[in-house]
């Protein structure tokens, strides 16, 4: 009976719906996850103890914070632009969200196996400065403003050594599917891509810390001097999905880092491979890249935006070029023998 | 750049530090440090001992004393002498300077340990001590005499800068 | 084409931008406008509350005009209605970085009005406190400056440290902030037992932390290298002309500092360095503040090595009347150079009291070095200045 009504999930259009609602309720619990890992650790580095009063160890203030924020009034500026900026905050969340679809979880566990998934990423993400534009557009204010044509710049710029480096994966992989880039990085960590790919995968790093907008690259936010940029404006659930949809986006990067260079759900040795539950091995390699992340959060002060634009397009992309051509050549050679 | 990245993993490598080192807040109604002597905490006043001189209403810069005095025989001596009937401390003006329990010449009044002084309402910040309760919102008697303001009386006499017209008015 | 709606919206930001935008059609060669930007009173970067009122093109600040008064309190009129002992507290209240600096000036210029002579173990209290006073101020400044470029860590430690200072200041004095300690004639109480060694545990430790958590994690950091250096440079001359003191001075290579040169007090006997920096920038700035602190441990360990004896309080009697004249007094604050000029008609209360703050002069600089630098420098060279909302605003 129950095998039934599983088998009959896996035909289409229930299979999707289903997905689709996993799909939600990973991100959504990831942004929440990931509220109080970065709350934890900025607070650990900061010798203090952070949450500690919801549940045990403060363990529940994710949750806290939801209730609040949904029973808190949402305000819009006197003469914002209602409907791009209520919009704004879907426009953000739906990137962040969707390229889920694709991600490899485990060997079979994929709800997509889209054969052009790397592409797919790139141009849903690319859809998140939209969402910024609009939200800094508005809002009618000179801050948000500011910001938003910041966070424009910015994730245009970014985009493009974060696509230049995924074309040494591509190259290496020889496919545009994220379940073959993970298949052919398996039998042991020499095998993952960040290895000969290095540089890219330094590029890729850097270039998804701007894209997900946080220190040393958080600009468009940039507290100190525009107040919050894009978000200013934003109170109550609105600014709640703006909150989700970022940490989301830090999580779906830490994921696409571990599946494109770090073997995505393959063991680091072949004997501790856990078949089914390799999910774990995935799990662990983005909460590592994820706390890096933080770490770097709250370590180092940010650029300026001349200097953002400087390290984009002087260091980052040459360096792309650079390691693409020794790529192509080296394959030439080791192939061609 | 020659040593790109070495000074922020300097940083960083700091930042790991902290992350596995002992915290250093308290959880605060929880914990509560022992605070020392000298702290200066809510004004109290022993009103057996006071003798209503007028002196810490007189120095109080936020004038958060008033006193109501009284010409009393309190102590049976047969001669009447001032008494404070009442006594108000308003804490929402209170700034903890020390000045009043510097100048009581008895020491009736001083501070005590307590400081989470917090109300729904300000007028419940002021605590009355005497036996008859005193409106906290009219300001004492003016504390020192009111100056001659300057108009018509001259500035006084410096010795070393001449002075401007501007001064005057000043 | 600035719609009318928006020019009066404008117009109320500011005076001048309203003389300007009278004529709307101020574009640049291609056809753009420049924005106006009201940053503060209320924002985070203004150390309380400071209003800028930009004027960008793109990023770049073309016009910065500085709005003070919001935390107008009138300080100097208050002080007139007190008798002169009450007049202390409200100094406290002035600079509420360093309060203890504050205290010395106005009770430096009465004394002077008095002609008291203090006991030396009060002078070598008042500089000790006085010292400790700077390292609480300049700590924090530097975290400040960090948080203002967005790294948000070395303002916990630097207050951390603070913390620590205070729980010292609350074991001398009785409060952890408005300390009413130094008194005219002296000071309110000798150290309590035990302090002393607390003090030189506490500065013996504090060099050690200073070295990892406000050098290493700071000065060689790339990121901060390139957001500070040459940034709001100045040339000696300029500071100079502008009347700038303290650190924005110092930093430039003037060597001037009250203690030194107009050395009152405790000072006279101990010894320390001037320290100056040659760039001018925000980095020197930084790299002054470290260095005074070191000067301030050196000073304290002389102070504790050396603590006279004796009383801490002159018998000036119950009621200070000082004659008719006036007195200044001059210390170095955290801040720059502070000067309290204290008026007597020979009663009870002062007839004037003027306080010269350093932030206030140093304010200035926002309007003659931010044109022409970007939009988020403004905080950096604000982390220089390092200007106290209440001490501008008095």
């Amino acid at each position: 009976m129950v095998w039934t009504v599983v088998e009959y999930l896996n035909y289409e259009p229930w299979r999707f719906l289903v997905s689709f609602a996993a799909v939600l309720f990973l991100v959504l619990n990831i942004a929440g996850i990931f509220t109080m890992a970065e709350r934890k650790a900025s607070a650990y580095i900061q010798l203090r103890y952070g949450p500690n009063r919801v549940g045990p160890r403060g363990l529940l203030q994710p949750a806290a914070d939801v209730l609040k924020l949904f029973s808190k009034e949402n305000l819009s500026p006197n003469r914002a632009d209602l409907w791009i900026f209520l919009a704004a905050p879907i426009a953000m969340f739906i990137p962040a969200a969707a390229v889920w679809l694709v991600m490899p979880f485990a060997p079979g566990a994929v709800i997509v196996d889209l054969n052009i998934a790397i592409l797919f990423f790139v141009a849903i993400t690319s859809i998140g400065a939209l969402g910024v534009i609009m939200a800094g557009y508005g809002s009618r204010s000179a801050f948000s403003l500011l910001g938003a044509l910041r966070g424009a710049a910015q994730m245009i710029s970014y985009e493009v050594p974060l696509i230049l480096s995924l074309l040494g994966v591509i190259m290496l992989a020889g496919s545009l599917s994220l379940v073959d880039v993970v298949n052919a990085q398996s039998g042991g960590f020499w095998h993952w891509y960040f290895l000969p790919l290095l540089p890219m995968f330094v590029v890729f790093y850097v270039a998804g810390l701007a894209e997900v907008k946080r220190v040393p690259f958080d600009l468009p936010e940039g507290e100190s001097e525009i107040v919050g940029g894009y978000m200013v404006e934003y109170s109550g659930m609105t600014w709640a999905m703006i909150q989700a949809s970022e940490f989301a986006m830090m999580g779906l990067m830490a994921a696409m880092n571990v599946t494109l260079f770090l073997g995505g759900w393959q063991p680091p040795l072949d004997f501790l491979d856990l078949g089914a539950f390799n999910w774990i091995w995935f799990g662990l390699k983005t909460a590592l890249l994820t706390f890096t992340f933080q770490w770097i959060r709250w370590s180092v002060p940010r650029l300026r935006m001349d200097q953002l634009m400087d390290l984009g397009w002087k260091i980052l992309v040459p360096a792309c070029l650079v390691w693409l051509f020794v790529v192509a050549g080296a394959m030439l050679v080791l192939q061609g023998s | 750049m020659p040593q790109l990245g070495q000074g922020i993993l300097k940083g960083m490598g700091v930042t790991l530090g902290h992350l596995f080192g002992k915290k250093i807040t308290r959880a605060y109604p929880e914990y509560k440090r022992d605070l020392p002597e000298r702290s200066r905490g809510l004004l109290t006043v022993d009103m057996d001992r006071c003798i209503a001189c007028l002196q810490c209403m007189r120095i109080c810069p936020d004038h958060c004393i008033s006193i109501e005095q009284e010409k009393r025989d309190a102590d049976g001596s047969g001669k009447a002498k001032p008494y404070a009937v009442g006594f108000v401390i308003d804490d929402s003006r209170c700034m903890y300077c020390s000045l009043c329990v510097e100048v009581c010449p008895v020491n009736c009044i001083y501070h005590t340990e307590e400081f989470e002084a917090q109300a729904y309402n300000r007028l419940e910040l002021a605590r009355q001590f005497g036996e008859r309760p005193v409106d906290p919102t009219v300001d004492p008697k003016p504390a020192v005499k009111k100056k001659k303001k300057p108009t018509g009386k001259k500035a006084p006499k410096t010795v070393e800068r001449p002075r401007t017209g501007e001064d005057e008015v000043a | 084409m600035l719609s009318e709606e928006r020019r009066i919206e404008s117009a109320a930001l500011s005076g001048r931008a309203a003389g300007r935008l009278a004529n709307p059609d101020v574009r640049d060669e291609f056809g753009l406008e420049t924005l106006d930007m009201s940053m503060g009173p209320q924002h985070p970067a203004m150390h309380g509350l400071l209003r800028l009122i930009l004027e960008l093109d793109g990023e770049t600040v073309v016009r910065c005009d500085t709005v003070m008064g919001y935390l107008h309190r009138s300080k100097e009129k208050i002080s007139e209605n007190r008798m002169y002992p009450a007049v202390i507290p409200i100094t406290d209240r002035i600079d509420y970085m360093n309060n203890i600096a504050m205290e010395y000036g106005y009770v430096l210029a009465v004394e002077k009005l008095l002609d008291a002579e203090i006991p030396p173990r009060a002078d070598a209290i008042r500089a000790l406190m006085n010292e400790f006073g700077r390292i609480m101020s300049h700590i924090p400044s530097i975290g400040f400056l960090m948080l203002e470029l967005g790294a948000f860590t070395p303002i916990l430690y630097a207050f951390r440290e603070r913390e620590r200072i205070q729980n010292i200041f609350e074991a001398v004095t009785g409060a952890r902030m408005m300390f009413h300690y130094i008194r005219i004639g002296g000071v309110k109480a000798d150290l309590p037992e035990g302090i002393p060694e607390q003090m030189w545990n506490y500065i013996e430790g504090l060099e050690q932390r200073l070295q990892p958590d406000f050098v290493d994690l700071i000065e060689g950091n790339e990121i901060f290298i390139a957001r500070t250096r040459g940034i709001g440079k100045m040339t000696q001359e300029k500071a100079v002309e502008m009347g700038l003191t303290g650190v924005p001075l110092r930093c430039t290579g003037a060597e001037f500092d009250v203690r030194k040169h107009y050395p009152y007090g405790w000072y006279k006997n101990l010894d320390f360095d001037v320290i100056t920096d040659t760039e001018g920038d925000v980095e020197a700035s930084y790299r002054v503040r470290i260095g005074e602190v070191k000067q301030s441990i050196r000073m304290i360990k002389q102070i504790l090595e050396d603590l006279p004896e004796g009383e801490v309080m002159a018998d000036l009697g119950r009621r200070i009347r000082p004659a008719e004249g006036d007195g200044i007094g001059r210390v170095e604050s955290a801040r720059g150079e502070y000067a309290v000029h204290v008026v007597s008609d020979g009663s009870d209360t002062p007839y004037r009291v003027h306080y010269r703050t350093p932030c206030t002069v140093n304010m200035q600089l926002l309007q003659e070095i931010v044109p022409g630098h970007y939009l988020p420098d403004i905080m950096p060279i604000m982390g220089l200045i390092d200007p106290v909302s209440g001490a501008w605003d008095k």
